[in-house]
């Protein structure tokens, strides 16, 4: 049985899923990491539609990373849908996103957003971002004993 | 009835009055033997009438005065003496006289009732020379009402289409303003991706397949994660001048010192590194600003402190404000390189830098920044320097009340 904590990676940027990817593993953060590429999919697979329906192999996120800017359905349709549907409404959902625009900022936080940042250029202040985030959302069990900076 | 009107000249009714006299007198004299002893007044009356028709009250009587001696000593008997013979004569004399006088009185009367009638017709005539010229000027006003209200017809339509014009043109640079905001939206998430990506993946190729790379190859992956950078903080500096362009600001009462304070445990990374000295002077006052500009502005003029001093030497910077009425000045102090006078206006311009990217790194878009974003909240910028005594930047803003 999988205990490790589901984190769902919403970006429609492959190299930025990769970096993502990459920075989970470099900061050593035991956790599953699943991709959706644009807004439909991040909500068919919270919802478990289609062929997310197998919770076993696409378990329910414990946290979501979500980008604003997607195609089909924005980051906040996605956040939107979350907040109003019973089952997800206190799932943390963290911006990551390339906007620090003011604006954005607050929209997302009226929206109901649990955090926000804007991605680094740097991959080691991803890494240190990402250890920050999963340590206050996910608490002390994410990481591997063997937890390297 | 037309009456005979009397005559303007005082000499002249007088001349008329002896004129009428001495006819009636001569009259009488050609036709004596006709008329016979005891009629000696008959053209002494009407001509004392007629005088005082033309000459008025006084040539009346005087006209029947004179008829009165004339005809007494010429024609009534006894001739050439003024007594009276007897009681006809008499009586003859005293029926010219009075009739003469009630003539003459009566006439004077009606000239005056006449003249009065004449004063009432002359105001009549003024009253309607006064009512035509009333309404002449109503219907001039009138005129010129109508005038008015055209001209007034005429500056709305100009100004609705003025209106219009404006409304349009608003409309366009909306429309154009909200296309550049777009595109500024895009830079940010679009053109900062693949900078991301460039910068991450070099980032992982100098850290975890290091042994793959001889000297000159680690140090052209360098090159290329520093341009990366380099490219990130000219992107989001640019935008951040574009934002202040057009975005609204809010402005309130900010707190400076806690404003200072945020900046400089930001910066603490940096000053420790630099071996810096900042010392934050007294309670800097509150003023109105937008807060987040505010901030973005002492971190850039911080910075800027902290990065232009010489070679070796450590930043000394000193921070205090002067409040001059409502305005503050807030000073920032350094004792780094300073700015030639002929480049302290220039340096506030974007992309106007003085060294090479080499010596002190920058995008050359901070000290813009600074400016416009005062600007924007209504307050001034300017610097004081001389050329490697360090300088002296300063800020205006309005006291909060």
């Amino acid at each position: 049985m999988n205990l490790k904590p589901v984190i769902l990676h919403a970006d429609d940027d492959a190299n930025d899923r990769l970096l993502v990817q990459i920075a989970c593993a470099r900061a050593g953060l035991s956790c599953v990491l699943r991709a959706a590429a644009d807004g439909e999919e991040a909500i068919s697979y919270v919802k478990g539609d289609g062929e997310y329906a197998d919770r076993a192999s696409h378990p329910l996120p414990d946290l979501v990373l979500l980008d604003l800017k997607l195609p089909r359905k924005s980051g906040f349709e996605v956040l939107e849908w979350i907040r109003n549907n019973r089952e997800t409404r206190d799932l943390p959902v963290i911006i990551l996103s390339s906007s620090s625009h003011e604006k954005d900022v607050t929209q997302a936080r009226e929206m109901g957003a649990s955090d926000y940042f804007t991605k680094p250029v740097s991959i080691r202040q991803l890494q240190a971002l990402l250890k920050e985030i999963c340590q206050k959302w996910l608490g002390r069990e994410v990481y591997n004993d063997s937890a390297a900076g | 009835m037309q009456m005979v009107r009397k005559l303007p000249s005082e000499i002249a009714r007088y001349a008329v009055a002896m004129g009428l006299v001495l006819a009636a007198f001569l009259i009488h004299y050609s036709f004596r033997s006709l008329l016979g002893d005891h009629l000696v007044f008959l053209a002494f009356l009407p001509a004392s009438l007629l005088a005082a028709m033309f000459g008025g009250l006084a040539p009346g009587l005087t006209a029947l005065a004179l008829g009165f001696v004339l005809g007494d000593f010429f024609f009534l008997p006894p001739r050439f003496e003024f007594v009276p013979h007897g009681p006809t004569e008499f009586g003859s004399l005293m029926i010219y006289f009075f009739t003469g006088l009630l003539g003459v009185a009566l006439i004077e009367r009606l000239q005056l009732v006449r003249e009065r009638l004449d004063i009432s017709e002359s105001h009549k005539q003024e009253l309607e020379r006064e009512v035509r010229e009333r309404q002449r000027v109503e219907d001039a006003l009138r005129n010129s009402e109508q005038g008015l209200r055209l001209a007034q017809e005429e500056l709305r339509t100009h100004a609705n289409e003025l209106e219009h014009r404006v409304a349009d043109r608003t409309a366009s640079l909306k429309e154009s303003l909200t296309a550049l905001q777009n595109v500024l939206y895009h830079v940010a998430h679009d053109l900062r991706a693949p900078l991301r990506a460039m910068h991450g993946l070099t980032e992982l190729l100098l850290e975890d397949h290091e042994s793959h790379f001889d000297g000159p190859g680690k140090d052209y992956a360098q090159r290329i994660q520093d341009s990366c950078r380099k490219m990130d903080d000219l992107t989001s500096d640019l935008l951040e001048y574009g934002r202040l362009g057009y975005e609204k600001i809010s402005p309130a009462s900010v707190d400076l010192t806690a404003v200072f304070e945020r900046v400089l445990k930001a910066l603490e990374v940096e000053a420790k590194s630099r071996n810096a000295k900042i010392c934050l002077n007294g309670p800097i006052p509150a003023v109105v600003c937008d807060s987040g500009i505010v901030e973005r502005v002492t971190m850039n003029l911080l910075t800027n402190a902290l990065k232009f001093v010489d070679k070796g030497s450590s930043p000394q910077v000193d921070i205090w404000a002067d409040t001059t009425g409502d305005i503050v000045r807030v000073n920032i102090r350094d004792q780094g390189i300073g700015i030639a006078p002929e480049y302290q206006e220039k340096i506030f311009g974007v992309f106007e830098r003085l060294h090479d990217d080499e010596t002190f790194p920058g995008t050359g878009i901070g000290l813009a920044i600074v400016k416009r974003g005062i600007e924007r909240m209504g307050g001034r910028v300017g610097v004081q320097s001389q050329g490697g005594q360090g300088s002296c930047f300063w800020f205006e803003l309005r006291r909060a009340p």
